[in-house]
């Protein structure tokens, strides 16, 4: 098991931060009625870990006895939709966005399905005290179509009795106006550098191993506030060198690592035949499960930071119109190597006035 | 160039009396057999017409057929068929042919002299009705049992959702068809758009109404374009027939082209090659190439090479060898459909560029285009797309033609298949889990076993700027709208083998100057993350990386594709590699 799964905090006492907003969760709980929430905040910062403590907060054990399951979907038009969820008797979590254009189907076809059997479960489990709801836990909400969010409040609003939706995202800008305004939204912040170093020893103090306060610091440094990529990094070190060598390089994903070397190449030369090199990597990342939009930024990031200060308002100006594209659009590649063409000839001209 | 297949060719026998008719109707099917319908379609309306009129019993008992309803696109042979059926069976059609209200005559029978008394005019509606209506009465010349055939029925304001009157009116006619007993059987002949993206059924269940499409008594056949085989089989036939007793004069090159150019309907396919036999031009084919006749790979080519087209006194493009380029129509007219051109036009554009500027300029465009290809319009197709796929097709065809001032020298460069959709079926085959994007190299490898968790990236931050006003599928995961996906596999293994035959002919083909010099498809550089990252410690432990089999799957898939399209398509490869050989020599 991973160290991120093996130390994540099961109940909301333990977790490590934001202890005041881990209080109120615990009164609501205590409560034995919740109202929809939205968790929302960027990745890496507990979201997820949270609604998992509430969850046991509401129902005790038993909600952490998780099936994985896999369901299939009949839309109208006879397609079949196969989507994976993982329940325990009292929650169901499912990506619906995972069902790409038939996501509405997959939203209304699942809360009505909870919606009818739901409660019935409840009174007549083994649970006696827990609140008479199911919980219906939804993540990457904000990759959910329109139509999708449409179905999802109205159907919200049929089926509030038997059933509380928990949704999470780490874009809320993106996630339709009605449905922010029935849920109730928390907002986690990412962990500060310092609390980071903190979860890092108490890992390694639980772990029986003595790590260098210098080196918790550069990898606390290294992963932007994002606790899962500092503790997966930290497992990586271990696993690279034990003892920890303070002065030991931070290991990097592999992907990004990859983006810089495709931006090293676009400034070294820019042409066509430069172009048709960067795709085939392009097109790898994207093979990788890499999403396009990250791509972008990353790209864009990498190449801003090696670019004259003249320069960087055009390439973000640039960078966030292709960004806007490869979200409305179906093919990434097109955006991604217009993205490119057009900073090679910003660059070119640059270096062609400057030599000239 | 030897005639292909011209020994076997069968002549066909014109009907007597008919030579200044057009050929189609000179050379009409005499029995079934001649028809180039598919035998099974043709069985079935001879088995429905003998249940109507009472000639064989009907298996299901209760419902006595009455209306039959044949679908299918123009010119396929949906008319003909009943034709050749009733002289058959010994059946008396009755038509209704006023389509423009003109009179009586039309109608098979006189106009009462009671009619005085009412007012002249009629809509066509009515007289449709009441057309319909007096197949209560028997013929009474003949003895022969009579056949309604309703070919011709007025139009109803457009497929609508049936709310119009009008529309209302003809529905109700139809149904009283399906309900009332004891008269002859009708024949609807519903002639939709050819077009691979909608089904005929679904026009004809529009125009008519759900309840006349589930009434027992009405029977739907569908009609499917002729191949492109059967249509080259019935030119080679009918160009004996029309110069007997002498050879025709008609190249095989010809006629080739014109199966292509006719897109599955026979009617226009026998008129195009009228023209061609009367030497309206000295070379038919010519014409028809740029029209719809060009094979995708050519097309692609053309739209690639369009940087060296130049603006002609008209403002007319024009390119190197004088021939009019119309890119839209090159665009639209081609097999895969805009959406699918403009990824090859991306996939293989870029080479003919020799300035970056040109190419970001051109890559603009096309990103426009996809753009508006996420949100096209399609009839029955309930979503916020709204745009037409002209737009997509005009801006595909014109990225590289406008952009392009400084294209590369002309040489041999096959249009392959773009990456894209290899990456796309890979994706398929994998489940996300959106935490690989934390992971250092070994990690990731072992967040391989966990396939499902929630965790976003970071990027979501910056997009922020997205209007939240339209929403289209983001994702390469997404199930692409219907079957764009099949017709551009059908499309993009067509292209393999149609590559696979190019580079043969190139490589027969007599040097000409410049030699066309094959570009083999080198390999991509092996570019993978494993390469770049630190030697695997603890492989005891790691599972095998999940990502190799999906990679390792699209290319057999794809030769599979390959190898079955070949067969089946055998008379397309060779054209398409004649005129990438002659573009590259002329240039």
């Amino acid at each position: 098991m991973l160290w991120v799964d093996k130390h994540r905090p099961t109940a909301l006492e333990k977790l490590s931060y934001h202890a005041e907003l881990g209080e109120r969760l615990g009164s609501m709980a205590e409560d034995g009625d919740i109202p929809h929430l939205l968790f929302y905040g960027p990745s890496g910062a507990g979201k997820k870990t949270r609604v998992q403590c509430l969850l046991k907060a509401l129902y005790g054990a038993g909600a952490e006895k998780q099936r994985l399951e896999h369901r299939e979907f009949k839309t109208p038009t006879n397609k079949t939709i196969e989507v994976t969820t993982v329940a325990s008797n009292y929650h169901i979590e499912m990506n619906p966005s995972d069902a790409g254009n038939n996501d509405r189907f997959v939203v209304q076809e699942v809360i009505k399905e909870i919606a009818q059997s739901g409660s019935v479960l409840a009174k007549t489990g083994a649970q006696k005290k827990g609140p008479a709801f199911k919980v219906i836990l939804m993540v990457e909400v904000d990759r959910l179509s329109r139509q999708a969010q449409a179905g999802l409040r109205r159907t919200m609003e049929k089926s509030s009795s038997a059933c509380r939706l928990v949704m999470i995202c780490t874009n809320p800008s993106k996630v339709i106006d009605p449905i922010r305004s029935r849920c109730l939204g928390i907002r986690i912040a990412a962990p500060s550098e310092e609390e980071i170093v903190g979860v890092l020893h108490e890992v390694c103090e639980k772990e029986r191993l003595t790590l260098p306060d210098e080196l918790a610091a550069r990898i606390a440094k290294s992963s932007g506030r994002n606790l899962r990529r500092a503790i997966l990094a930290l497992e990586e070190c271990k696993v690279a060198q034990y003892p920890f060598n303070p002065s030991m390089p931070v290991p990097q994903p592999d992907w990004e690592v990859y983006i810089k070397a495709i931006a090293q190449d676009i400034c070294r030369e820019q042409s066509p035949a430069r172009l048709v090199a960067t795709r085939d990597k392009l097109y790898e990342l994207l093979a990788k499960c890499i999403p396009a939009d990250v791509i972008l930024k990353e790209l864009c990031a990498e190449l801003v930071s090696k670019l004259d200060d003249e320069l960087k308002p055009q390439v973000m100006a640039c960078a966030a119109f292709y960004e806007h594209r490869v979200q409305q659009g179906s093919k990434e590649i097109f955006h991604l190597e217009a993205f490119v063409a057009k900073f090679m000839v910003i660059y070119k001209k640059f270096m062609d006035a400057m030599f000239a | 160039m030897p005639p292909r297949k011209r020994q076997k060719a069968t002549r066909l026998i014109a009907w007597p009396g008919r030579d200044a008719a057009p050929l189609h109707e000179r050379f009409a099917p005499r029995t079934a057999k001649d028809l180039r319908v598919y035998p099974k379609t043709v069985e079935r309306v001879r088995a429905w017409l003998r249940r109507a009129t009472g000639r064989s019993p009907d298996p299901g008992g209760y419902s006595s057929p009455r209306l039959l309803i044949l679908a299918g696109p123009a010119g396929v042979g949906k008319s003909a068929t009943l034709d050749v059926l009733c002289r058959e069976e010994q059946l008396t059609p009755v038509t209704y042919r006023d389509s423009y209200g003109l009179g009586g005559d039309g109608f098979g029978f006189e106009r009462r002299p009671s009619d005085f008394n009412e007012p002249r005019y009629e809509s066509q509606l009515d007289a449709w009705a009441r057309f319909v209506r007096s197949a209560r009465y028997k013929p009474l010349s003949d003895d022969r049992p009579a056949v309604f055939v309703l070919d011709d029925f007025p139009t109803t304001e457009g497929y609508d959702d049936g709310t119009s009157s009008s529309r209302k009116a003809f529905r109700s006619i139809l149904e009283e068809v399906c309900r009332s007993r004891d008269r002859a059987p009708c024949v609807l002949i519903v002639t939709g758009e050819i077009s691979e993206k909608s089904d005929t059924s679904i026009v004809a269940e529009r125009l008519v109404g759900e309840s006349v499409m589930m009434s027992p008594h009405s029977e739907l056949i569908e009609f499917l374009p002729v191949t492109e085989k059967k249509l080259r089989k019935l030119l080679d036939e009918v160009s004996e027939g029309a110069a007997w007793p002498r050879r025709p004069t008609i190249s095989s090159d010809t006629l080739d082209a014109l199966a292509v150019a006719a897109r599955g309907d026979l009617r226009k396919c026998l008129s195009t090659l009228e023209i061609a036999l009367r030497g309206g031009t000295t070379d038919p084919a010519a014409t028809h190439k740029s029209d719809a006749g060009v094979s995708d790979v050519h097309a692609v080519r053309r739209i690639c090479r369009g940087g060296s087209a130049k603006r002609d006194s008209h403002g007319r493009w024009v390119d190197s060898n004088g021939h009019e380029v119309d890119p839209d129509a090159t665009v639209m007219n081609s097999k895969m459909g805009p959406d699918a051109f403009a990824t090859f036009v991306q996939f293989n554009g870029a080479s003919d560029f020799q300035s970056i500027e040109d190419l970001s300029e051109a890559w603009r465009t096309l990103s426009d285009a996809e753009l508006l290809s996420a949100r096209v319009y399609v009839p029955g197709r309930e979503n916020d797309a709204i745009y037409p796929l002209q737009y997509v097709a005009s801006l595909t065809g014109r990225a590289i033609l406008v952009a392009n001032r400084r294209p590369t020298p002309p040489s041999f460069k096959p249009a392959r298949r773009p990456k894209y959709y290899d990456v796309r079926a890979s994706l398929k085959l994998k489940t996300f889990d959106r935490r690989i994007l934390d992971a250092p190299p070994r990690m990731a490898m072992r967040l391989g076993e966990r396939s499902y968790d929630v965790l976003q990236d970071e990027a979501s931050d910056v997009s922020d700027i997205e209007d939240s006003e339209d929403e289209a599928p983001r994702e390469l995961l997404a199930p692409q709208p219907f079957d764009e996906d099949a017709m551009f596999e059908a499309a993009a293994a067509a292209l393999d083998a149609a590559e696979a035959a190019e580079r043969e002919r190139a490589a027969a083909a007599t040097p000409a100057p410049p030699p066309p010099v094959p570009v083999a498809p080198a390999p991509a550089p092996p570019v993978t993350f494993e390469s770049t990252a630190p030697p695997q410690t603890r492989e005891e432990r790691a599972p095998p990386p999940v990502s190799q089999a999906p990679a390792a799957a699209p290319p057999e898939r794809k030769r599979k594709k390959c190898l079955l399209d070949t067969s089946s398509d055998e008379d397309e490869p060779p054209a398409a590699a004649r005129e990438v050989v002659d573009l590259t020599a002329d240039e």
